[in-house]
């Protein structure tokens, strides 16, 4: 995907705070409650922070977006989707000077409220998970001031915690005698290929004189969880970026 | 230099607008089903998911291959409707039904062809009349130095404030008739917050499991199901409680907990049951359903599912009184014992 982009480029060590807002389109789907797809769009809303050094780039997202859904026969859900991701990049001594790679965290959190579902409710998804990730960067034309970056990763292995077959608790919260066992009898591992997750954040910035940026964004993601149920999502958050130099 | 930068430029925005509503591209698309495949999706999920098989000795395969033939491609809606919701009638449950914008499928056996011994035109006329209280969703009333609530549905929220009222007004009565006849459930935290003011001390009522896997007896293990005692006032003193096959789910849950206070005593006939708590799903052409997906048990271990039998038994038609509740009576005289 990236093989086409071979350009030079240099970063200096910065320290940015940031925030961007947009539109949030998304569908999910919980084959605990129906084989329909329900989808929806809201607003989205990111804070992070990201630490640029000269070898390595660190960055954290915190997601968040509620958006009411609804599928093909106007049944709704309204979903809440709130994730903390870590990213971290390392330009590598015989990597392309615009190429950087390292690895990912996220902590996604699903929770679906079905209108028409009186009990059991809400159903929710939380995943931790370590995964790969990759980044591309570019200056465009002559200007230093516009800049592109596309940056991707998957997730391997982690953990995961979600309803139950029926209830919306993990189970062992029934029966278990302390809230500690309970928890750890609901964990299941995220394990390759069984769980997916993995996500796309296209950015283009234009730095202003001051040294702040802004731009616009699209960031993708899907997931695929396998518990006790199965669960999808996906969502595509299109978004106007504001960048603070600290 | 200047056509390297504008061909960078074009790969860039070339990059950028290809990955752009990815989530659209990969979302599932909408399905026709076959009514066969409704009718195995539904079947499947039952099987795998429904609490009271071995309790109702209900073999589930022999109605897929009842009903199985009955199925036709070229079978319209209602068809279908009827045949699907015929399939779930044979699970013998109040909390099974398969709803669609034309019709709601149910078995209500559990009230129909018993008599229910309520005369609600009789009850406003003889014993709430006009001046009666509202408190809440309760209809309220002195009957004989008795306090008599009227609670029509569990679906209809109790609040604190309403039941604070209530233990006040107790002050000055000698005793409490609640009446819950045809009263056919709702919300189980309208029970507790019911019972939570009749009790001294937290108290085991009930245990409860759930389906945790696909197989008939894959269960939870059981776990107790108690009420907490309210923090403030409350009222021990003698308590009637009024039920009739039409006093279901919720309902049946609240005759539970009155049934283990010693102070308490149930009239009438038996509560319709519905020990399960219903799970909800959709099938892919957009109907909905619910189905039990946990067991309730007395102390005894009996299943609440099939009812919540009364201390005194008033279903004797040579026990009526006319022109009076034979059930209030009854309940009046063993208040004032």
């Amino acid at each position: 995907m990236f093989g086409f982009l071979f350009f030079s480029f240099s970063q200096k060590p910065t320290r940015q705070l940031f925030l961007n807002a947009g539109t949030q389109s998304s569908w999910e789907r919980d084959f605990a409650y129906s084989p329909l797809v329900y989808n929806g769009a809201s607003l989205g809303l990111t804070l992070g922070y990201l630490n640029q050094g000269i070898k390595k780039r660190d960055e954290i997202h915190i997601n968040y977006s509620k958006i009411g859904m609804s599928n093909h026969f106007d049944a709704e859900m309204t979903a809440y989707h709130a994730s903390i991701q870590t990213f971290t990049f390392y330009k590598g001594d015989k990597l392309p000077e615009f190429l950087e790679i390292g690895w990912s965290n996220n902590n996604g959190l699903s929770v679906r409220n079905f209108e028409d579902a009186l009990n059991f409710t809400p159903r929710f998804d939380f995943h931790t998970s370590f995964g790969a990730a990759v980044r591309v960067h570019k200056h465009i034309g002559d200007s230093s001031r516009w800049k592109f970056s596309s940056q991707a990763h998957i997730q391997l292995i982690g953990f995961l915690f979600s309803s139950s077959f029926v209830t919306s608790p993990p189970d062992p919260f029934f029966h278990e005698s302390s809230t500690f066992r309970a928890f750890r009898n609901s964990i299941r591992f995220f394990e390759p290929f069984s769980q997916q997750d993995l996500a796309v954040l296209n950015q283009v910035f234009y730095q202003l004189k001051n040294g702040n940026e802004i731009g616009l964004g699209y960031r993708f993601h899907y997931t695929a969880l396998k518990n006790a149920q199965r669960s999808q999502r996906s969502g595509g958050h299109y978004f106007i970026q504001l960048n603070f130099k600290l | 230099m200047t056509g390297t930068n504008n061909f960078t430029r074009f790969l860039l925005i070339l990059l950028f607008v290809a990955l752009q509503s990815c989530e659209k591209i990969i979302r599932p698309p909408l399905q026709q089903s076959t009514p066969r495949e409704l009718f195995e999706y539904l079947w499947n999920d039952i099987d795998q998911r429904y609490s009271y098989f071995e309790e109702k000795q209900i073999d589930w395969m022999a109605v897929k291959q009842q009903y199985d033939s009955l199925i036709h491609d070229d079978m319209d809606e209602f068809e279908l409707f009827d045949v699907l919701g015929n399939m779930l009638w044979e699970l013998q449950d109040g909390h099974v039904n398969l709803l669609s914008s034309f019709n709601r499928s149910r078995n209500w056996d559990w009230f129909e062809g018993y008599p229910l011994f309520y005369d609600e035109q009789l009850i406003f006329d003889e014993y709430l009349k006009t001046d009666y209280r509202i408190i809440g969703p309760l209809l309220v009333q002195t009957i004989d130095s008795m306090l008599y609530l009227n609670y029509r549905s569990f679906e209809r929220s109790i609040s604190e404030q309403h039941m604070n009222e209530i233990i006040r007004l107790l002050q000055t009565h000698k005793g409490l008739i609640i009446d819950l006849r045809n009263n056919g459930g709702g919300s189980l935290k309208n029970a507790y917050t019911m019972a939570s003011r009749f009790i001294e001390q937290e108290t085991k009522f009930a245990q409860q499991r759930f389906k945790s896997g696909p197989k008939h007896n894959d269960f939870t293990p059981f776990v107790n199901m108690q009420i907490s005692a309210h923090n403030g006032e409350r009222y021990l003193g003698k308590i009637a409680v009024l039920t009739n096959r039409k006093s279901y789910s919720a309902t049946t849950f609240f005759a539970q907990m009155m049934k283990v206070l010693p102070q308490a005593r149930l009239f009438g006939d038996q509560t319709g049951g519905g020990g399960g708590i219903p799970a909800y799903a959709e099938l892919a052409n957009g109907w909905t359903y619910r189905f039990s997906a946990s067991q309730t048990i007395d102390l005894e271990g009996n299943h609440i599912e099939f009812g919540v039998l009364v201390d005194h038994l008033l279903t004797d038609p040579s026990l009526v009184i006319a022109g009076k509740d034979h059930f209030i009576e009854a309940a009046i005289e063993w208040l004032q014992q």
